[in-house]
């Protein structure tokens, strides 16, 4: 794959202040800052639906925010179509904006209650000079039956709809600017199985139709693999494992994502509790994260070599992970 | 093994204007002595609503319409307060979705540990507090005794639903009730709570009801299981045969809406369209207008209990085929 990758995350860096009272301040207590993205690098090639995932707290939403310029960066670069998203002017910025957009999780805040879905959809629409003025109504019904609802639902309002018609909504109305990346943060985490079901399989659908590319953010590993064919693992914001979604799953070779694949609770009896113990104790806070690699202090594998800063191994299949013991890890599963 | 809990034609309804809307219809299952059941179903099915009518902690205007709930020869559904003070925590404990929530911000955990003794037996100040530092290193609290002084808003989410469990087991009950107790957790916390609960299960001698929405969590802890639609139970069976050679049409549905690895693969059914508005179920199967074996009967009346020859049974006029032979597990 020569073409340029639709986006490139570089080395992204950011920390957030931790609140600090005004006498510790004056007392000269030092400011504390949550690690939220530490040298965060991944590409996502265009028309790839790329799978974020990870537990609370490990980041994937910022890093979501982050791409899409709703936080500022404090280290690193974010390549979008060729263009640092940091580094250009308000006008291309906002330009550039409108290329990429968002599928939030819960699709009721992220409406207006008191506004009708029809004119929900319209308002981008018009913002944005999308189509001509007369032509609003009619793409608004043509977006509502593109992610399958019938285009009545326009005079509707979000509160007379179900959780998998207001997502649906969210979706529509993501899609109404034409961008080229969607980026999803936990978009189907609120519904039931089978609503869920329903909704991956239209932003599947919407992706190859429409050549959009994905960047899904989910805790969920079941519908990471189900959807995204290349998979990025973050724990304690930074991203430990990277590559395809089948060869991960099937190989993992950061212990974290095995940990991680172990304590699914899988949907077959006659596969017992897997017999790994399950991974002991609670990611340590953000705030001050452990020196070396983030993981070491759960890791059954780490030793002393840890302390200090994982090397980011490149493995076969276009994959890396970032540990000591990657290959020794993936090469023993084996069969 | 001797029948604990049996739960007999429940019916809960929640009056709206001259009428009772109902919640939950005609629901009859039995735990076992030591068992594990599962309760499985999407939101608003009537699972949460069962378990919490077992010990009566029906919240708003909901009622038990009819049926009885018999525990220990006593029929809970008809129960004085007085009687069911007793039989709470000592007999039947409950563990909550959300630990937060459960938890009473303003008391130390290691007081809400404890207070379950002050109502069950006559024990001293000090073998109360013998008794909660016991309970916390039970369900795995690490430094029990840090941990008691501390507040609900000073653990993390795994240890507050530990420490929730702890309230549930000081009493030595017989029975947990444990409401989607991981839903709110992350997977590799979801891992440990799960593994907890089977652990005390098996050390305790305890029987589970577990009400949950996964089917991964069905799978790895129940022994048998119970799926619900549109507030009845439409399947029960073994816990291998759910999965093996479900029967009812919407059984088969919900397992084939979970993924199972990649689209090209393995690719996802989802159910079209919604579960009725319990104000309007129609008269025959309210799984019918969405039910791909739907035929003219099955909009006329609802389908009764049959019972199946591998235990359990379920309700459905045209269910998928039985397998020849069917593994019990």
């Amino acid at each position: 794959m020569a073409e340029q990758p639709l986006l490139s995350v570089i080395g992204l860096d950011k920390y957030f202040p931790l609140r600090r009272s005004l006498v510790a301040g004056f007392m000269g207590q030092p400011q504390h800052w949550v690690q939220a993205a530490q040298g965060v690098t991944f590409t996502v090639a265009r028309g790839e639906s790329f799978g974020l995932v990870g537990e609370s707290g490990c980041g994937k939403t910022t890093l979501g925010r982050l791409v899409l310029g709703l936080l500022p960066v404090d280290d690193g670069a974010i390549r979008f179509d060729g263009q640092d998203v940091t580094k250009v002017d308000p006008a291309t910025r906002r330009a550039l904006r409108r290329q990429m957009q968002m599928v939030f999780q819960d699709p009721y805040s992220s409406l207006n209650p008191r506004m009708r879905i029809g004119r929900a959809i319209a308002e981008p629409l018009r913002l944005h000079g999308i189509v001509p003025a007369d032509q609003v109504e009619h793409e608004v019904a043509r977006l509502l039956e593109r992610v399958g609802l019938p285009s009545s639902a326009a005079g509707r309002y979000p509160s007379e709809l179900s959780g998998g018609q207001r997502q649906r909504v969210g979706i529509a109305r993501a899609l109404s600017v034409r961008p080229k990346l969607l980026v999803a943060d936990e978009a189907v985490s609120g519904l039931d199985v089978s609503v869920r079901a329903q909704v991956l399989n239209l932003l599947d659908d919407l992706r190859r139709d429409l050549g959009l590319t994905l960047l899904f953010i989910s805790h969920d590993l079941g519908v990471i693999e189900y959807l995204c064919e290349t998979v990025g693992v973050m724990y304690l914001g930074t991203m430990v494992e990277n590559g395809p979604t089948s060869q991960v799953f099937a190989r993992p070779a950061h212990p974290y994502t095995r940990a991680l694949l172990a304590s699914i609770p899988r949907a077959d009896p006659t596969l017992a509790q897997s017999d790994e113990t399950p991974l002991a104790g609670e990611p340590p806070s953000p705030v001050n994260p452990p020196s070396g690699c983030p993981f070491r202090t759960r890791c059954p594998d780490a030793q002393g070599m840890c302390e200090t800063s994982p090397p980011r191994v490149t493995l076969p299949g276009g994959r890396w992970a970032a540990c000591h013991f990657a290959a020794e890890t993936m090469n023993a599963q084996l069969q | 093994m001797v029948d604990l809990l049996t739960v007999d034609h429940l019916g809960i309804g929640i009056p709206r204007g001259s009428n009772t809307v109902a919640l939950v219809e005609d629901v009859s299952f039995t735990v076992r002595a030591g068992e594990s059941y599962g309760i499985v179903g999407e939101s608003g099915c009537g699972k949460s609503t069962t378990i919490r009518a077992i010990i009566r902690l029906l919240t708003g205007k909901a009622r038990i319409t009819r049926g009885a709930v018999r525990f220990d020869g006593v029929d809970l559904a008809q129960a004085k307060e007085s009687a069911l003070q007793s039989i709470r925590g000592a007999g039947i404990g409950m563990v909550f979705q959300d630990p937060l929530t459960a938890l009473n911000p303003v008391l130390t955990v290691g007081r809400q540990i404890a207070e379950g003794l002050r109502y069950h037996g006559q024990l001293s100040a000090a073998d109360r507090h013998a008794r909660m530092l016991e309970a916390m290193r039970l369900v795995g609290l690490p430094d029990p005794a840090r941990i008691a002084a501390s507040y609900p808003h000073e653990l993390s989410g795994g240890q507050r639903q530990r420490a929730a469990i702890a309230i549930a087991l000081i009493a030595s009950p017989r029975l947990l009730l444990a409401d989607e107790p991981t839903t709110a957790l992350d997977v590799t916390i979801q891992a440990q709570i799960l593994r907890l609960l089977s652990d005390l299960r098996s050390r305790l001698g305890m029987a589970l009801v577990l009400v949950t929405h996964d089917l991964g969590v069905v799978a790895q802890t129940c022994d048998r299981v119970a799926v619900m639609y549109s507030g009845r139970i439409v399947e029960e069976a073994p816990i291998r045969r759910i999965f093996e050679n479900p029967r009812h049409p919407y059984t088969v549905a919900l397992l084939n809406s979970i993924p199972r690895g990649s689209r090209a693969g393995h690719p996802l059914h989802p159910i079209a369209g919604m579960p009725p508005d319990p104000a309007h179920r129609p008269s025959g199967c309210s799984f019918a207008a969405r039910c791909p074996n739907r035929q003219t009967d099955c909009e006329a009346v609802a389908p009764g209990w049959t019972p199946d020859a591998g235990g359990g049974g379920f309700a459905c006029f045209h269910p998928a085929r039985a397998h020849a032979e069917v593994p019990h597990g």
